[in-house]
């Protein structure tokens, strides 16, 4: 399901100049992030626009990226949801 | 000095050696093929993007290295050739023993340890001072920092630093030991690990060992023998390539590149710089035994225009690519507090990048801005050619280095 239009709609954001590629986060949830052709992390589908359904795959490959270079934010409302400030 | 505690093994030599930093880099150019001591062929990785593609490219992995038709890639194997640590598993496994560890290392839990690493760093000032000029700074300094650190995470409060140094030289041996002494001490170390999660399940603390055993435990698909592996592994890694670090800057630093001190003691952001820069351009190594950081290919691969063949073992020359001219210029002195051109792979990338390059990175910014500042007028009493060195390891730092203020 993508919630691109309901209130809790998620993106996350890479840092691409923190990330080095771990993999890990397209290995806990390969629906909103992969790996690029550069061996850096970038969301896919609805992850790095309108936003989709926050998954506990993505909420634990933000809390598990080893430098952390993902950040959640809501889609709707534009602010950062993880990790804390 | 007995040969217990310090890697000067048999076999090693004594010839006088040059510092790391002024070590020569293969050329980097395209994949080249050469062959591991054991006569085993490697592909030489050496350009900055195919360093990357290596180290991250899901088709080369470490497990196929030690898969039943694996070609030998070591010849007297140590600690990182132990097929169940988390250096040698791929893929979900690997994710799963990974993650529980990884939140103790993320950028934000290790900036919590950082007002305390800074007192244990001004305390051994305090003793190299009262102890007064000369000193040895690899005992004095170098040494002790790292293992305070990782025994204090660790909950190892009566860890032996002799017995911690006979472990950690034969962990990471290429020619100081024989396979027979390797084994006797991994398997005395691995009794250690055994014990020390014994004793944390009995009466669990604060500690790492602790908050694994606990992640493990409800994960439910990590071994016994892993955990060990992983134990020690946090032992070793923890605290050896820090120190040599750490011994192998303060030789550039209080030598060639000494008119860089005094900015080093001006703020601590200027020492993370220059961290940063040396981590690139200093190796920890030799690589004599061991060409980079090897993967195999799991299917054919091209990088850097070669195709590689599926089941070849490639070495990612991490030496070679922190100094490809293509992106990195100047010299280190020049260089040593700009921020770097390129990310560096002295950590590695990819699935396998350093757990603790956090924790490293900090130590190694404190103890050079700290005792910079504590000591202005640090200098080395021997030439560089003069250095003893903790040779036959994988590593390769002082075994002591006299210091004068």
């Amino acid at each position: 399901m993508t919630a691109g239009a309901g209130a809790d709609a998620v993106v996350v954001r890479v840092d691409r100049d923190r990330c080095i590629g771990s993999g890990m986060c397209a290995l806990s949830a390969p629906g909103s992030l992969a790996l690029g052709t550069d061996g850096l992390a970038e969301p896919v589908a609805e992850y790095g626009t309108d936003g989709a359904e926050l998954t506990m795959g993505l909420a634990e490959a933000v809390d598990f990226c080893p430098v952390e270079a993902l950040t959640l934010y809501s889609a709707r409302g534009g602010y950062r949801i993880a990790p804390a400030e | 000095m007995s040969a217990e505690n310090s890697a000067t093994g048999a076999g090693t030599g004594t010839a006088p050696l040059i510092p790391l930093h002024c070590l020569r880099h293969l050329e980097p150019g395209p994949p080249r093929l050469a062959a591991l001591p054991t006569g085993t062929p490697v592909w030489l990785v050496s350009r900055h993007t195919d360093v990357r593609q290596v180290l991250t490219d899901p088709r080369l992995g470490r497990a196929p290295l030690y898969a039943p038709d694996a070609p030998p890639t070591s010849l007297t194997p140590n600690i990182l050739d132990d097929p169940q640590s988390l250096l040698n598993i791929d893929g979900t496994e690997h994710q799963r023993l990974r993650r529980t560890v990884q939140r103790a290392f993320t950028p934000r839990a290790i900036a919590r340890w950082r007002p305390w690493v800074a007192s244990v760093i001004e305390a051994l000032i305090d003793e190299l001072m009262d102890h007064g000029s000369p000193a040895d700074i690899v005992t004095a300094y170098t040494r002790p920092l790292p293992v305070a650190v990782i025994s204090r995470l660790m909950g190892l409060d009566g860890l032996d630093g002799k017995r911690l140094a006979h472990w950690s030289d034969h962990a990471l041996s290429t020619t100081a030991y024989s396979a027979e002494a390797i084994g006797t001490a991994m398997a005395e170390f691995a009794g250690f690990g055994a014990a020390v999660i014994a004793e944390r399940r009995a009466d669990p603390g604060e500690d790492l060992v602790t908050s694994l055993l606990a992640a493990a435990a409800e994960d439910g698909s990590i071994t016994e023998g892993q955990l060990v592996t992983l134990v020690i592994g946090l032992v070793v890694a923890g605290h050896e390539t820090t120190m040599t670090t750490l011994g192998n800057a303060l030789v550039y630093l209080l030598g060639d590149g000494r008119e860089a001190w005094q900015r080093l003691a001006s703020d601590e952001a200027s020492a993370a710089a220059a961290t940063e820069q040396l981590l690139r351009a200093v190796p920890l190594g030799d690589a004599d035994h061991l060409p980079g950081l090897l993967r195999r290919t799991v299917e054919d691969v091209e990088i850097g225009g070669v195709v590689i063949p599926a089941g070849s073992v490639v070495a990612a020359d991490t030496g070679a690519a922190n100094v490809d001219p293509e992106v990195f210029t100047g010299d280190l002195l020049t260089e040593l507090f700009s921020p770097l051109a390129a990310p560096m792979y002295t950590f590695g990338a990819g699935p396998h990048h350093c757990l603790g390059a956090w924790l490293a990175r900090m130590e190694l910014e404190l103890a050079l801005h700290r005792l910079a500042r504590r000591l202005p007028s640090l200098r080395l009493t021997e030439p560089a050619e003069e250095i003893d060195w903790r040779r036959g390891l994988l590593t390769r730092s002082p075994n002591s280095l006299q210091v004068a203020w």
